[in-house]
């Protein structure tokens, strides 16, 4: 009887941490001897192998018993949780959202679609993987370090409504007026510069005259066009400056059109060219090449702000 | 309503109860055995996997003091409420009363 008794204690001190282990052990094996007595003085005889086995059993496997002695680990604490998961999530999505942009672009333009859309894929799954972990070890290293966060002890009750992390609050949340005055004000310049209203000649600023080639011109239409419905989007928002579904999901499509023209454009080459006799000495300075650069570092960056709405959008009709 | 909802919800009903308790019962001194079989005869059960660990971490938080002492020829570990634990105890209870009240009036 003795044995088995050891034999469950050896398990337990096994798993115990070593400063604790004779202590705990010591405990409830006096623990068990007290539970075998009081049956025994029950029963009037010493236990049965069988009998003694349940009564262990009933204590719990040491595995398990040594787990409650342990403090609660966890990477993640409850206190940062909620930030990390929805962070991680926003991440993952956005992530999501660039590799089925791109993917589709591949397969629309690429000479072997299908090996650069799987191996885009591949690519895809590996930044995705990076910037998850990236986010877990900073929000481990906040949780570990129990570094405040301003975010929770400076917020503002009144401000609570709009922006990134009120997207799980009313389903009705407003839109802020100011950003869509913005927001139609930048695409009204767009619209100008596009059809020819503000010229892009001279916009080098040293008195070199560059212009959009006839590279542009597949894209004329489609960002005019997009242009407009944008437009027409915000005038409504504006007027009803509450998020409704519909609207969620029409901004929704208007900015994956908007991510796919940019993507397309940024892989365009020779979108523009000088206009003749205007050029200066390429050797001392180039400004096609200059603007070429301005243009593609430009639409990356309307690229990834779209990318986020995208991903703000999905995030917030998947709430519904 | 599944069953393993329910078990989850009364296992965090009991949680702060089961302190509560343990804290009142060690007014007088006991070892983790007896301390069990006294909370069982006055009917709250505890299994020795919830009662040691929980036993060990009121200790660390000062609540109780132990000790070792040989008793029927064995040794055991004694425990018994500390002077902090005792403040702790009568908050406690205070809070107890008034959700106690509470709910009386509620359900």
């Amino acid at each position: 009887m003795a044995g088995l008794i050891d034999q469950y204690l050896l398990q337990l001190k096994t798993y115990l941490p070593a400063k604790q282990r004779e202590d705990i052990a010591a405990e409830l094996g006096d623990s068990i001897l007290s539970s075998v007595g009081e049956r025994e003085r029950e029963l009037g005889r010493k236990l049965a192998d069988d009998e003694l086995v349940a009564l262990l059993k009933g204590f719990g496997h040491p595995l398990h018993v040594a787990g409650r002695y342990l403090p609660k680990q966890y990477l993640i604490g409850p206190g940062v949780f909620p930030l990390y998961w929805y962070t991680l999530q926003a991440v993952v999505i956005v992530v999501a959202v660039i590799a089925a942009i791109l993917g589709a672009i591949a397969l629309l333009t690429d000479a072997r679609p299908v090996q650069s859309f799987t191996q885009l894929l591949w690519d895809m799954f590996g930044v995705g993987l990076s910037a998850a972990a990236v986010v877990t070890l900073v929000f481990a290293v906040v949780d570990y370090h129990g570094f405040r966060l301003r975010l929770f002890e400076d917020y503002d009750p009144r401000k609570l409504d709009g922006g990134m992390l009120s997207l799980r609050a009313a389903p009705l949340s407003p839109i802020p007026r100011g950003d869509t005055i913005f927001e139609i004000a930048t695409l009204a310049i767009l619209f100008a510069w596009w059809i020819g209203w503000i010229d892009f000649v001279n916009m080098t600023g040293v008195g070199v005259a560059v212009r959009f080639s006839a590279a542009i011109e597949p894209f004329f239409w489609p960002v005019l066009a997009l242009c407009v419905i944008d437009i027409v989007r915000l005038g409504v928002d504006l007027v009803y400056a509450h998020r409704t579904l519909p609207r969620t999901i029409l901004r929704l499509f208007i900015n994956t059109a908007w991510l796919v023209l940019f993507v397309l454009l940024f892989r365009a080459d020779g979108l523009i060219e000088p206009v003749a006799g205007s050029l200066l000495d390429p050797a001392r300075f180039d400004p096609v090449t200059m603007m070429e650069r301005v243009f593609r570092v430009a639409l990356f960056g309307l690229g990834i702000v779209t990318a986020v709405l995208i991903a703000t959008d999905l995030v917030r009709i998947a709430r519904r | 309503m599944p069953s393993d909802l329910i078990e989850k919800l009364r296992l965090e009903l009991r949680r702060g109860s089961l302190i509560l308790a343990v804290l009142a019962e060690l007014d007088v001194e006991h070892y983790g055995y007896t301390l069990r079989k006294s909370l069982a005869e006055l009917g709250l059960e505890i299994d020795e996997g919830t009662l040691y660990p929980l036993l060990r971490r009121l200790e660390s938080q000062g609540l109780l003091t132990s000790e070792w002492r040989e008793e029927d020829k064995r040794q055991k570990r004694f425990y018994r409420l500390s002077p902090e634990g005792g403040k702790v105890l009568e908050q406690l209870l205070h809070e107890w009363r008034t959700l106690n009240a509470a709910l009386d009036k509620i359900v």
